[in-house]
């Protein structure tokens, strides 16, 4: 099936020069340290915190979402952290392109890569590194600083690969991605 | 009377789909198929599970290449699966490939199963054989090993001395299988370096997810690095693991001597350490019962099982389940079973691989992934998904019985030549559902880059006749269908899609297919796809194949 047209209201989004659509009803906290690389959609009640930088360091890119991402309702994207030789810091995160994260779902990855799917209310572990093309499913949990290989479909509590993805997902999450994207437009009023 | 009528098994609804079938489970030419619904299909089954039980012996000769023939499932590690041999699908194919004629395809009609057909992203299309292919017709072959967690390249030579698994520093918890940490007790040391003092004992593994120790099994390392080591060691120093070494060579010296090939490469049996003496005590008596036939010396294992009573008076004492380990535990540590989860003990990590797909019927390759752990690009990659046109519901009426319901399929070509299609609806489904096709031929558009930010923006390009189709944007064309469910439940019909175009002329259909596998390993294939001469030949194509289309359930009308 196609997928469904989301009409939005026009005064609750922001839209950038570079295509991003930022509702007016997302957190984001340290907007300067946050790249998104267009067209990518935050929706309401999603959170980006920027804020949380390594201490001391002036201006760094915390967290950096590339295109065509699709942030959900309610999702966190919060950078992960640690305390090394004593000293508690965060650390930055990057989201590659064509990545959806689904509702209520918590990122403390240290890297997520390009065409991954995660789905509704999962959490995703300090530092854990999701490569291109992956899918998590729904309610998963991905333990603090696991890997998870490019053509895994993870799923459960510790997320175990449970399938593998098959070799046309790139396409097939590049297409949807873009297929969300234009789908995703203001309501005429 | 509303009662009466209701769809069976309400607590679950259908949703709408889109299914291609690949050869091996499209409605046959044999007559049994034609008139039971979903018997073709089984038929197939029982063809495909005889071929693969009685070929195993004919699989030994066919495979050249060390590593073939088999490949071990990702989730579970060590599960062998052999596949039918080629030649044995040959004419398994061949029975296919004949002449059908329409009212036989039409009779066989809506025999679909779940596991029959498929979404076009599961499939393949062999171009030299124009046919749709489903993972069950291709073959694979390892390319390369790599460490899941670390994601370093294993070369093929040392897997099988490491027992098909990490050498690294990479570790499975015994208890959840999470992956494990190599830790410090002083909290403030930093990066090892080799040659630092460090305090004997002083690392251990440690679970993030369920805060298992190996402090609690008294597991301690002087340094960080070359665990791995350490545990393979332990792990080889095993009774079981010393008697499955010793069955093999026995085993192996007798192939060596009657020239026979391995049917399965060695590195993949290392992986599957049957590790209960038991089994090798039948192994050993099966041989026995062969010997008169095949000549396999007596194998006498080195050791003997005894009762083990003390196991089964701790096993009798138990009060909580907590206090053993679980069945899952156990299948993971096969070298030694253990019943204590004081002795389980931390697991090196399994290898995965990446594999190359072929042809069943002609060998040519279908998908070649390249060779480095990390790349996810491929050097080959024939999947259905850029050579069909793609089929997707755009719009649906809900189904409601003996009531006319529109519903929008649109065709999109992933080509980059203008595509025809032709449909006709198997009429000898069942239960049998009114269809009626408005447009049964059309045209669709090539694909092209520019249009792909402008999704439903353009139409038609200029110059091109208007055809009576419901839409045309871009490079897909959308037909209108009625259909009338006659009962209730799920509605699906059988379409069999006729996708004519022009393709460029392959090479390979006038050279051989049969390409030995080492020149295809390398890549030299890469390059039958897209001939090097400047002026490009194109050859009218033509491919049929079955679409199973799903559009949820219909319910029953009021009046009835
Ligand atoms: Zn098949
Ligand atoms: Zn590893
Ligand atoms: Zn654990
Ligand atoms: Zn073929």
């Amino acid at each position: 099936m196609d997928l469904p047209i989301i009409h939005y209201s026009k005064s609750e989004y922001i839209e950038t020069d570079t295509g991003n659509k930022v509702s007016r009803k997302s957190v984001i906290c340290g907007s300067q340290n946050i790249v998104l690389g267009g067209k990518t959609i935050l929706q309401t009640g999603s959170v980006i915190r920027g804020d949380l930088k390594r201490t001391g360091t002036g201006h760094a890119v915390v967290v950096s979402v590339g295109r065509y991402c699709f942030l959900s309702q309610g999702c966190v994207i919060r950078p992960p952290c640690k305390t090394y030789k004593g000293v508690f810091s965060y650390y930055p995160m990057k989201i590659g392109d064509h990545v959806i994260i689904g509702e209520g779902t918590i990122v403390q990855a240290a890297t997520i890569g390009s065409f991954v799917t995660i789905g509704k209310n999962c959490v995703i572990g300090r530092f854990a590194i999701i490569k291109d093309c992956c899918k998590i499913e729904d309610n998963t949990v991905i333990p603090p600083n696991t890997v998870v290989p490019s053509f895994s479909i993870y799923k459960g509590s510790p997320g175990k690969l449970v399938d593998e993805l098959p070799e046309s997902i790139q396409e097939i999450y590049e297409a949807r991605t873009k297929d969300r994207y234009a789908k995703f437009i203001p309501r005429a009023d | 009377m509303l009662a009466i009528d209701a769809p069976p098994g309400q607590g679950k609804t259908h949703q709408p789909f889109v299914h291609y079938r690949c050869l091996c489970s499209s409605p046959g030419s044999s007559a049994t198929a034609s008139t039971k619904s979903s018997s073709s299909s089984i038929h197939d089954h029982e063809a495909d599970s005889t071929a693969a039980g009685t070929s195993s012996a004919a699989d030994m000769n066919i495979d050249n290449t060390a590593a073939s023939s088999s490949s071990p499932a990702p989730s579970s590690a060590g599960a062998l699966i052999v596949r039918a041999s080629p030649t044995s699908h040959e004419s398994l194919f061949s029975e296919h490939h004949n002449p059908r004629s329409t009212e036989e395809i039409f009779a066989s009609g809506n025999s679909s199963d779940e596991h029959g057909s498929m979404s076009l992203s599961r499939l393949y299309f062999c171009d030299s054989c124009g046919e749709i292919r489903c993972p069950k017709c291709t073959q694979d072959e390892i390319v390369c090993y790599y460490c899941p967690n670390c994601l370093f390249d294993v070369p093929t030579a040392s897997v099988k001395s490491e027992k098909h698994k990490c050498s690294r520093n990479c570790f499975e918890c015994p208890i959840c299988q999470n992956t494990l940490s190599v830790v410090s007790d002083d909290p403030d040391v930093s990066l090892y370096t080799p040659g630092m003092t460090t305090a004997a004992g002083q690392y251990h593994l440690s679970c993030n997810m369920c805060q298992w120790n190996s402090n609690e099994i008294g597991m301690t390392f002087d340094k960080p690095t070359g665990l791995a080591v350490q545990l393979q060691k332990a792990e080889d120093g095993l009774p079981d693991v010393k008697e499955f070494g010793r069955l093999k060579d026995h085993l192996e010296k007798y192939f060596r001597v009657h020239g026979l090939k391995q049917g399965l490469p060695s590195s993949l049996l290392s992986s599957i350490q049957s590790g209960t003496l038991q089994s090798l005590r039948y192994v050993s008596s099966t041989n026995h019962k062969a010997q008169q036939s095949d000549d396999i010396a007596h194998y006498t294992p080195a050791v003997q099982v005894v009762e083990d009573t003390e196991n089964l008076e701790k096993l009798m004492s138990i009060t909580s389940l907590d206090e053993t380990t679980s069945m899952k535990q156990r299948l993971l540590q096969l070298q030694n079973q253990t019943y204590s989860t004081q002795r389980l003990q931390p697991q090196r990590i399994h290898l995965r691989i990446k594999k190359s797909r072929r042809c069943r019927s002609c060998r040519h390759i279908l998908v070649n992934p390249e060779q480095k752990a990390q790349a996810t690009r491929f050097k080959i990659n024939l999947v259905a998904l850029n050579q069909l046109p793609n089929i997707t519901i755009a719009h649906i009426q809900p189904m409601i019985v003996q009531t006319v319901s529109t519903v929008i399929l649109r065709f999109t070509n992933p080509r980059q030549e203008e595509a025809h299609v032709s449909l006709e609806a198997g009429d000898g489904a069942n239960p049998n559902h009114g269809v009626r096709i408005l447009s049964e031929n059309f045209t669709i558009a090539p694909f092209n880059e520019v249009w792909e930010y402008e999704v439903g923006t353009l139409t038609a390009p200029p110059g091109q006749a208007q055809e009576d189709v419901y839409d045309k944007t871009a490079n897909s064309t959308s037909i209108m269908l009625y259909i009338t469910p006659v009962a209730p439940g799920e509605v699906k019909i059988p379409l069999f899609v006729t996708f004519s175009f022009k393709a460029r002329k392959l090479q390979t259909e006038t050279g051989s297919p049969k390409l030995p596998s080492q020149l295809v390993l390398s890549g030299a294939a890469g390059r039958d796809s897209m001939p090097p001469a400047p002026e490009v030949e194109y050859v009218d194509k033509k491919v049929s194949f079955w679409t199973v289309i799903g559009f949820g359930d219909a319910v029953p009308t009021l009046s009835s």
